[in-house]
Order: C-alpha cells, then structure tokens, then sequence
C-alpha cells in the first residue's frame, strides 16, 4: 500500500496541475460562454467531475457535476455553474 | 491470490486511468493495461495474443464513446461476450438501466474509491458468472 500512497501523490499532484490549466481555461471561456467551444468546455468540466473526488476533493467534483449538468443544453446558460466552478477551482489551488 | 484477472482499461483521462491501474493492481491477481481511447482499445483487442478477461470502459471519450467501443467490440469476432463494466461520472438511474442494457455486466461512478475498486470489480465479474 505505500507504493500505491506514493504513486498516488504523484498522480494527485499532477492532477492539481491540470486544474490550474482547467482553471486558465474555464476562466478564458467564462469571458464569453456563447463563444465557448462546447464540446471542449464539456470535456473539460466533465473531466473535473469524474475526477474530483477520486484525488480527495468531493466538493469541487460535486460543483463540477453541477456545470457539467447545465453544459448539456450548451455553455450560454451554464454562466453561474462555470462562474462557481471557477470559484471552488482558486479555493482548491489556493489551499492545496 | 485471487484468481488471475487482466483488464484492459479505457479512458482518454490520464489522471484516472493511472489512478486505476495501480488502484486495480492492488489486487495481486489482477494485471491492467490502459488506454486513452475507444480506438486504441480495438487496436489492442486486434493484438495477437492478447486477450483480456475483462474490458472497463469509460462512457464518454472524445471521437469514439464507451457505447459506440462497446458496440465495435460486439462485432469482433470472439468477442461477443467478452465481459465490460462501464465506468461514468454520470449515474442517473435510467442512465445506469441504459448502460447494463447494452450488454455491460456493470457501471462503476466517478468518483470511485481506489481502494474499493478492486473488491469492486471482482464483485461484478464473480456476479456475472463465468
């Protein structure tokens, strides 16, 4: 199990990298969600969703769920979603 | 031991698929080999010599789904029963009916505990039957 806790760590500090560039992103799209790319931002945040809670962050995971729900009828009305996802991915960073 | 286990694991999600290898690993019978994509996943199921027990799918991949591999899979010769578990970040329960529906012996939801993963997926495969 300790060669799984370290191997873990490693994943889960590449995993928080990858939020700071999700971070850049979502931030980039939020400035104009009706000409965000939406299988891009989909992905994005759909990625975020599914792997939250599996590096120990339940609660960004869960607020991804919720963007990633109100992506399905596109990124125009999805702006208070994205703009509280963006919100708990400074707070992750900024404590982790 | 547990009885010998190789699983070939799809998901275009680096972070995941790592995080589930090693989690499956943890198990001494279970060998992985993952994949970032429904094609690559064809790819290797085309290999000579390489024949997995057991194929975990991620449901939604750019380009290719885990519904449209799954339904390639099905048309490989020998492989029309070849066990699949699902795994998706998206677990509503008409989703998950759907799922099982095309054929898949399990769903397994995002986020899932590494720890449990293993038990799960025995779980499923001994439910499944042989």
């Amino acid at each position: 199990v300790s060669e799984f806790e370290a191997r873990y760590q490693a994943l889960r500090n590449r995993f928080l990298l990858r939020c700071a560039e999700d971070l850049a992103k979502l931030e980039a799209a939020a400035v104009d969600l009706t000409a965000a790319e939406p299988q891009a931002l989909r992905l994005t945040v759909h990625r975020l969703a599914g792997a939250s809670g599996t590096f120990g962050f339940p609660e960004l995971g869960a607020i991804a769920g919720e963007a990633d729900d109100a992506l399905i009828t596109g990124p125009a009305g999805a702006g208070p979603q994205i703009e509280r996802l963006i919100g708990a991915l400074r707070e992750t960073l900024a404590v982790d | 031991m547990n009885r010998a286990l190789n699983i070939l694991y799809v998901d275009d999600e680096p972070d995941i698929r790592e995080v589930a290898a090693i989690a499956l690993e943890l198990d001494e019978g279970i060998s992985t080999r993952v994949v970032g994509s429904g094609r690559e996943a064809l790819e290797a199921l085309r290999e000579p010599g390489y024949h997995p027990d057991l194929v975990m799918l991620d449901v939604m991949m750019p380009q290719m789904d885990g519904p449209a591999t799954l339904a390639e899979i099905r048309r490989m010769p020998g492989l029309e029963r070849l066990p699949v578990i699902f795994i998706t970040a998206r677990a509503q329960s008409h989703e998950l009916a759907g799922f099982l529906a095309l054929g898949a012996i399990g769903v397994i939801t995002k986020p899932f505990d590494p720890m449990m993963l293993p038990v799960e997926v025995r779980a499923m495969v001994v439910r499944a039957g042989p």
